[in-house]
């Protein structure tokens, strides 16, 4: 007799590894939604998935397995939206957004007003080039959106393309100051800046917080990343930002194997540069453009921690970092420190248990808890925060037991070190995009997760119906789902 | 009557009660801090509603994890009144329902067999360490939980006071003299744990907030220390270069195990 099922060969599976949780992501080729297996395995945490269609897909996710499962702790309850634009119809992530399954507000929200741009470089995951640019008017009625969803939000990014190449910016900036949004704050790659003139004068009489693309301190980085000599601009462009007295976050995109080795030298650059209040470690996102790479091989958030362990004399150390809990934890972390006028740098979580405080699981009725320290490291600790005098009252409020003084005084001294990993095609996980709060305003009236734009088919789809709009006539949204039909299947 | 604390419980009564202390070591100023009591109290398997003493409570901040955490009813004492007067606040200011008495650890003002655990961090190596056991001993009940983490060092160190009572130095137990006198007191360890990385972190934060201080106060210009009972020798702290020097001396001794830190759960019998 044949058994019907007859015994076959087993899957050989790689030894010690753990299956840790199943969620659900897309398919790489199709971007259909597909399960997903989160694996631990040697250390590290992969994602694994199969399309029906495209075969088997698998990447790495964390490069350290036992602070991934650790950082749990770190997720903070999500918050509610003031408002939703959405229903749930096909599930995450196709829905967006925000729909009511969406477990956070926005902390900041992004704008991204033209496609063009003054370089053309050969990573960028927004695929900069020839496609659109908001009217004033489209942006002054996403302004407004934001304000009706949000509150009373915190901050709003203008970001492109290059956003500076845009002829109206500035009455932009002048847009978003005269609504109640606390923050406006420029992307951008420098070179604007770096001429200088009556536009610079007119753009920092605005005194929007400034993050500068500053990929590292060798023209090197500079030709791989950007595909052009750029050290000397960009060097030019922050000692204009220090003239004008404005607040610079640095902001470098981490390739492995191109500017591993850059990340020490730009935070001692960034400690030493007037004009620098924080630095940002983004590992390069494989999406939009990007070279060839390997999923396996890609830079996490450890990667990035170990270069900052591995600097001799470093001023900082990995134990310095705590996840942000406002998005998934896993996605950023950051720290905070006091800069003395004798060179100390004084990491906050050495002076206080940060990590204690932003235990949501363990610890809530903890009553060491003091409420408004943990209140002044929420803000610290959230994807929203932003340079200057807010986040040095923050600062002092949390080390009040050291006598801190909040003095103007303090915005100079307080300097922040964020490393922040968004999702791509492989690591997707429909999970971390629930808890995203970075968004990015569409003219439709909708707000969009982040990697959940970039990864999934949303942005395509807004370029081509903003390229194809007539000027002023955005789709309204119950168009919506003619144009979502083309997002999978 | 109460017996005259030995020299070195009654400094450190007073350091745990001097505000400059507290401002450099947090409120939790053993080693391991809040982590370390949390294993501890977790590893004696209390049930909610049973009765606890920490024993040395310092500011209190291990009692009201017990209240808040674990659920247990909490005593606290501390031979430094001044420490009891914050510590009570502190857990007014909390709501936590904990009574303070100020009582050394050799005379404990409890009846035989009030408590199913108590909980003695970084306290013994202060004081007499075979009385207070007995005292322990005495206020737990047969199959009474004492839980106690302390320093263990190699051999006397030269690390200066008042840092070496803050980081329990001062008195430290030889290798296996924890144990062994655990066990002539009358109990049965359970558990046993290493928390030597506790040693560190504690280094870290002295340092940061000791440079923190010392910072700010230049930077903007604030007047120098305030003047404490004991400002003189805490003063070290505000000095970079020897405050350094100290902390790479104690890292050293970590680091080639000539200290570490040990926490027991142990059963009375």
């Amino acid at each position: 007799m044949t058994a019907a099922f007859p015994a076959r060969p087993s899957v050989a599976r790689p030894e010690g590894e753990i299956l840790h949780e199943l969620t659900r992501s897309i398919c790489p080729v199709c971007r259909s939604a597909i399960d997903a297996q989160v694996l631990l395995r040697d250390g590290e945490v992969f994602m694994r998935k199969r399309c029906p269609d495209h075969g088997w897909f698998e990447g790495l996710i964390y490069a350290d397995a036992r602070a991934y499962v650790e950082q749990a702790k770190f997720n903070k309850p999500g918050q509610a939206p003031a408002r939703i634009s959405t229903e749930v119809e096909r599930g995450c992530p196709f829905d967006c957004g925000l729909c009511p399954e969406h477990r956070q507000h926005t902390c900041l929200a992004l704008i991204e007003v033209n496609t063009a741009c003054n370089l053309d470089c050969p990573v960028c995951f927004a695929n900069a080039g020839a496609g659109f640019n908001l009217t004033l008017a489209e942006v002054e009625s996403m302004l407004d959106r934001f304000v009706e969803l949000e509150g009373h939000p915190e901050v709003v990014q203008f970001s492109g393309g290059e956003p500076t190449i845009h002829p109206e910016l500035i009455a932009m900036l002048d847009a978003a100051q005269r609504r109640d949004i606390r923050f406006t704050m420029v992307n951008t790659n420098g070179l604007r800046i770096a001429d200088g003139g009556p536009w610079f004068e007119e753009f920092a009489a605005r005194r929007p917080l400034i993050y500068l693309q500053f990929d590292g301190l060798t023209d090197e980085t500079y030709r791989t990343i950007r595909g052009a000599p750029l050290l000397e601009t960009k060097l030019r462009a922050l000692d204009r930002l220090a003239e004008a007295d404005l607040h610079v976050m640095l902001v470098a995109a981490i390739e492995r194997d191109v500017n591993e080795h850059e990340v020490g030298p730009i935070i001692e650059f960034g400690l030493q540069h007037p004009a620098v209040r924080g630095v940002m470690f983004q590992p390069v996102t494989h999406t939009g453009r990007h070279p060839d790479h390997d999923p396996l091989r890609r830079m996490t958030i450890p990667d990035v921690l170990r270069r900052i362990d591995e600097q001799p004399a470093g001023t900082f150390r990995a134990s310095d970092f705590v996840p942000i809990p406002c998005c998934f934890p896993t996605c950023s972390s950051v720290t905070y420190a006091y800069l003395g006028d004798e060179g100390e740098v004084i990491p906050l979580p050495r002076v206080l248990e940060v990590d204690q405080y932003l235990d949501y699981i363990t610890n809530r009725t903890l009553p060491s808890i003091d409420r408004d320290v943990l209140h002044a490291l929420e803000g610290l600790w959230s994807a929203g925060s932003v340079p200057g005098e807010p986040t040095a009252d923050r600062f002092a409020c949390a080390a009040c037991d050291i006598d801190l003084p909040a003095l103007s005084d303090l915005a100079r001294r307080v300097f922040m070190v964020q490393l922040r990993d968004f999702l791509d095609p492989w690591t997707f996980d429909v999970k971390k995009a629930m808890k995203c709060c970075i968004g990015i305003l569409q003219d439709d009236g909708r707000m969009i997760p982040f990697c959940t734009y970039n990864t999934v088919g949303y942005r395509e789809q807004t370029r081509a119906r903003l390229a194809a709009r007539r000027h002023g006539r955005a789709l309204p949204l119950a168009d919506r789902a003619a144009t979502m039909a083309g997002v999978t299947s | 009557m109460s017996a005259t604390p030995p020299p070195v419980e009654a400094c450190c009564a007073l350091l745990y009660g001097d505000p400059l202390v507290e401002l450099l070591a947090g409120e939790s100023l053993h080693p391991g801090g809040l982590a370390t009591s949390r294993r501890l109290l977790a590893a004696a398997g209390l049930t909610p509603g049973q009765r606890i003493l920490d024993a040395g409570c310092g500011l209190g901040a291990s009692a009201r994890l017990a209240a808040f955490e674990f659920k247990l009813r909490v005593d606290a004492c501390d031979v430094s009144g001044e420490a009891i007067r914050r510590a009570r606040a502190l857990a007014d200011g909390a709501g936590a329902p904990i009574r303070f008495t100020a009582a050394s650890v050799l005379e404990l003002p409890f009846a035989d067999a009030s408590f199913a655990g108590v909980l003695v961090e970084c306290v013994l190596s202060t004081t007499t360490k075979a009385a207070a056991l007995r005292e322990i001993r005495r206020v737990l009940g047969r199959g009474g939980k004492l839980l106690v983490s302390d320093v263990v060092s190699n051999g006397p160190t030269d690390v200066p006071e008042p840092l070496a009572s803050v980081l329990c130095l001062s008195q430290a137990w030889r290798p296996g003299e924890l144990e062994d006198e655990v066990a002539s007191a009358g109990f049965v360890v359970e558990r046993s744990l290493d928390e030597t990385a506790g040693v560190s972190d504690l280094l870290d934060r002295l340092e940061a907030r000791a440079g923190l201080l010392r910072a700010v106060r230049r930077d903007v210009g604030r007047p120098s220390w305030p003047s404490s009972a004991l400002g003189g020798l805490v003063g070290q702290f505000g000095d970079a270069a020897s405050l350094t020097d100290l902390m790479t001396e104690i890292r050293r001794l970590v680091r080639d195990g000539q200290i570490g830190y040990r926490a027991l759960a142990a059963r009375a019998i």
